[in-house]
């Protein structure tokens, strides 16, 4: 009974890759086990983490958002700007936050209210955030923060990096929002029948907002860490930063057409991928193939996912 | 009698925990209408994907014109001649009526000339007068279902299994699908009918074979069987069908003024404590407009309405269930539950300010109100982490109608409540409806079934074409009455 249950979690497939991935280096690598490389691998996945935990929310209603990589590039430039003109770093900060948390209420208002399909919504937003990014830095790189501030990426608590306790919060958070609240209930249950639950007269309007919101919020966050780590803020958005999120999400079997899924696939995901390319990396492995891999193992945790849930289908 | 073109000998198909199929044996004769029977879960489904070559079986051999099937798979059912016509409608609504007839079986280089005539000689076989050019989305559902028979033929399917062929179906169109089943028939092609429409079966098939928990109960030549009979082997025990009682019925608790939309006309209905009002209408009358005014799904339109003598014209939905109206929808896979989700998760799922204390979930809350109203309706899971998509018809819709028990709603409203759900299942829901009706509370049923409406409801208004033609007594009327009401005012004729 107990291993049907766990063949018929979702994260099966990417916990399964996961775990044999992890052993396969262990072999292949000496330096792979050292308590400094797997911090090391912790601190390269944090901002994948965060931005999938946030892709999450919006996956499960059956959304998608392709603008993260343009609005951690406005936040990201906000915050440098802002910090340039001396303003304290806390209020650069949750400046950078609300803007992009804004940039997330106007793909949910766009998506929900005005009712487009989150693909094109984003698509085109992405288009608008990092034109906004361009104007306002006028193209060129803000660099160079206060102490405090570049702390928050390359500093260190009891020799725990910084970015890695804030993703650690991040998906303690999380988890308990998209468990325990209604937020996390509802954005289900919209993903899964969005009719039956306007017909149930649940405001699905606000609860898609609120997700969408949710992923700007967590692209904020990502993108301080970012920001601080390479202590400047360019104005040019990594595309694949997006994608790369999607892509954790759906590994873990999260249905790009929503009802299912849950933040430990999407840190399962992230971290999937930070193994990969750290023993990449150790292995000395080009990165032109590392993209090859990295492809390739997307579609065999996806694979797996389909061989688990054609066994659950069939009870 | 014709030779047997298709015979299936001791199928047996388990599933982990569930033996779907035991030994069945079945044939089907060239030139028949053979209907299949059984309540939700019997194994007719499975029989015929088995058949199909959807799924496989585990033991017992298919033989087809007397040579056995090795391998089954559905390309090589289609050159086998056999084509099922499954439950939920193919076609790609984008596309014309001939590029669907000609799926998959488009010739290598498309003349769509060519294509278009073929399709309008078929068509008129099937006294289909509309071009081959128009999208199938334009179509109606019998329409539909008339395509998808065609794409069949022109596959040259001389076995054709059709799964709820008249689910969604008005009265007239069920009667021209009869009329092109009669012309497969003369054809000498064969049907497997599966179908919980006992009127229809009887009216249609040539034998009948009940299935019951994966097993044959019998099969009957249909002249030689009563329809007692078959649901008492369906059933495998006697249901006796209650005529209901009448309890008291107090005063007015929702008035309906006057209501136009740009479907209906004019509409005015009253509705008291205790009550149970049918609206018999047939498809395309009206009656699903009606509840979506009331219930504030559709808010653009005249009139008023009343629910306990406060005004809640153009109320939005979640004004309308906290006023304590539910429905239960005509559709519930599409607009009733969440399938994915577990029973609980529907049962509470308009209870936002009584599961959700400061937005924080109280799991255990969820669990007693739904166990509680799941043992209420009687769902036969008492798993209510169990996924609301594998449950049954019958099921489903005991979920969402526990949804509106558990809600504490006083008037509920039940659009075709018991479409596609068992005999069995059919009986236990009324028996909730009206046990939901003594005294405090009231129902409105629309529905098309009408020997659904006599059996229970105290008072039924007909409308046709969006207008009340009638409003009667439960007394001393029956089916003939309601149908001749529902086809008249230049509504559908039957």
């Amino acid at each position: 009974m107990r291993k049907i249950s766990l063949l018929k979690a979702p994260e099966f497939g990417v916990s399964i890759a996961l775990v044999g991935l992890f052993i396969l280096m262990s072999f292949l690598s000496p330096l792979f086990l050292s308590g400094y490389n797997l911090l090391n691998i912790l601190l390269q996945s944090s901002t994948y983490i965060i931005l999938s935990i946030g892709m999450t929310f919006v996956i499960v209603t059956g959304g998608i958002d392709l603008s993260v990589g343009s609005i951690a590039v406005v936040s990201g430039i906000l915050m440098a700007g802002v910090m340039k003109g001396g303003t304290p770093v806390w209020i650069a900060i949750i400046a950078g936050l609300a803007i992009s948390t804004l940039c997330g209420f106007v793909n949910g208002f766009l998506v929900s209210k005005i009712n487009l399909p989150s693909f094109i919504v984003t698509l085109a937003t992405m288009s608008i955030f990092q034109g906004a990014a361009l104007i306002f830095s006028g193209g060129l790189p803000i660099y160079g923060f206060p102490k405090a501030f570049s702390f928050l990426g390359t500093g260190s608590i009891f020799s725990i990096p910084v970015p890695v306790i804030i993703a650690f919060v991040c998906i303690a958070v999380s988890v308990w929002v998209f468990k325990k609240t209604r937020i996390g209930h509802y954005a289900l249950a919209i993903g899964d029948n969005r009719q039956a639950v306007r017909m149930c007269g649940v405001n699905v309007f606000k609860y898609e907002l609120i997700v969408y919101m949710i992923n700007g919020l967590a692209t904020g966050v990502a993108a301080i860490i970012t920001t601080a780590r390479l202590n400047s803020a360019e104005p040019l958005a990594s595309m694949s930063m997006g994608l790369d999120a999607v892509a954790a999400v759906v590994m873990s079997g999260t249905s790009l057409s929503g009802g299912s899924g849950s933040v430990t696939g999407a840190i399962i995901g992230s971290l999937l991928m930070g193994v990969l390319r750290n023993g990449m990396t150790l292995l000395n492995v080009q990165s032109y193939y590392q993209n090859l891999i990295i492809g390739v193992v997307i579609l065999i945790a996806v694979f797996i996912d389909k061989i688990r849930n054609s066994y659950s289908y069939k009870k | 009698m014709e030779q047997s073109i298709l015979s299936v000998k001791n199928i047996c198909k388990n599933f982990p925990g569930v033996r779907a199929l035991d030994n069945v044996c079945f044939d089907l004769r060239q030139g028949e209408v053979h209907a299949l029977l059984g309540e939700n879960g019997a194994g007719k489904s499975t029989l015929m994907k088995i058949i199909f070559g959807l799924l496989k079986k585990d033991s017992g051999e298919i033989f087809l014109r007397n040579s056995e099937l090795k391998s089954i798979s559905p390309s090589k059912s289609y050159e086998n001649g056999i084509a099922l016509i499954p439950q939920e409608r193919t076609l790609l609504t984008h596309k014309s009526i001939a590029e669907n007839i000609f799926l998959g079986m488009e010739p290598a280089f498309v003349s769509k000339k060519e294509m278009c005539l073929q399709s309008l000689e078929m068509m008129k076989r099937f006294s289909m007068q509309i071009s081959p050019d128009t999208p199938a989305a334009q179509l109606s559902a019998g329409m539909q279902q008339t395509v998808e028979i065609m794409r069949a033929i022109n596959r040259k399917a001389q076995i054709l299994i059709m799964d709820e062929p008249t689910g969604g179906l008005s009265a007239q169109e069920v009667k021209r699908l009869f009329e092109v089943i009669r012309t497969l028939k003369g054809q000498k092609a064969s049907v497997i009918y599966i179908s919980h429409r006992m009127e229809e079966i009887f009216e249609i098939s040539d034998r009948i074979t009940v299935l019951r928990d994966g097993k044959n109960a019998g099969t009957f030549g249909t002249a030689d069987v009563t329809k007692e009979k078959i649901i008492e082997l369906m059933a495998g025990k006697k249901i006796s069908a209650q005529k209901q009682h009448k309890s008291s019925i107090g005063e007015e608790v929702l008035q309906v003024k006057e209501l136009c939309s740009n479907k209906i006309h004019n509409i005015n209905l009253t509705l008291r404590k205790g009550e149970i009002l049918g609206i018999a209408g047939l498809l395309g009358s009206g009656r699903t407009e009606i509840f979506e005014c009331i219930y504030g799904i559709n808010r653009d339109y005249k009139g008023r309405i009343f629910i306990n003598s406060k005004d809640c014209t153009h109320y939005s939905i979640s004004d309308a269930i906290s006023c304590g109206v539910g429905l239960v929808t005509e559709d519930r896979k599409r607009t009733g539950l969440s399938l994915k989700s577990s029973v609980a998760k529907n049962i509470t799922l308009p209870m936002e300010k009584r599961i959700f204390r400061r937005g924080i979930i109280n799991t255990k809350k969820v669990q007693t109100i739904s166990s509680e109203y799941s043992e209420k309706v009687g769902l036969n899971t008492s798993d209510m982490s169990f996924t609301s998509g594998n449950l049954s018809g019958g099921n489903q819709q005991k979920v969402v109608i526990a949804r509106w028990l558990a809600n504490g709603s006083k008037i509920l409203l039940l659009d075709e409540p018991t479409v596609g759900v068992d005999v069995n299942a059919k009986q236990e829901i009324h028996q909730l409806i009206r046990q939901y009706c003594n005294g405090e509370n009231s129902v409105i049923v629309a529905s098309s079934d009408f020997p659904e409406l006599l059996e229970i409801c105290d008072r039924i208004v007909v409308i046709a074409q969006g207008k009340v033609v009638k409003e009667l007594e439960n007394k001393d009327i029956d089916e003939k009455i309601l149908l001749g009401y529902a086809t008249s005012a230049g509504g559908e004729k039957i």
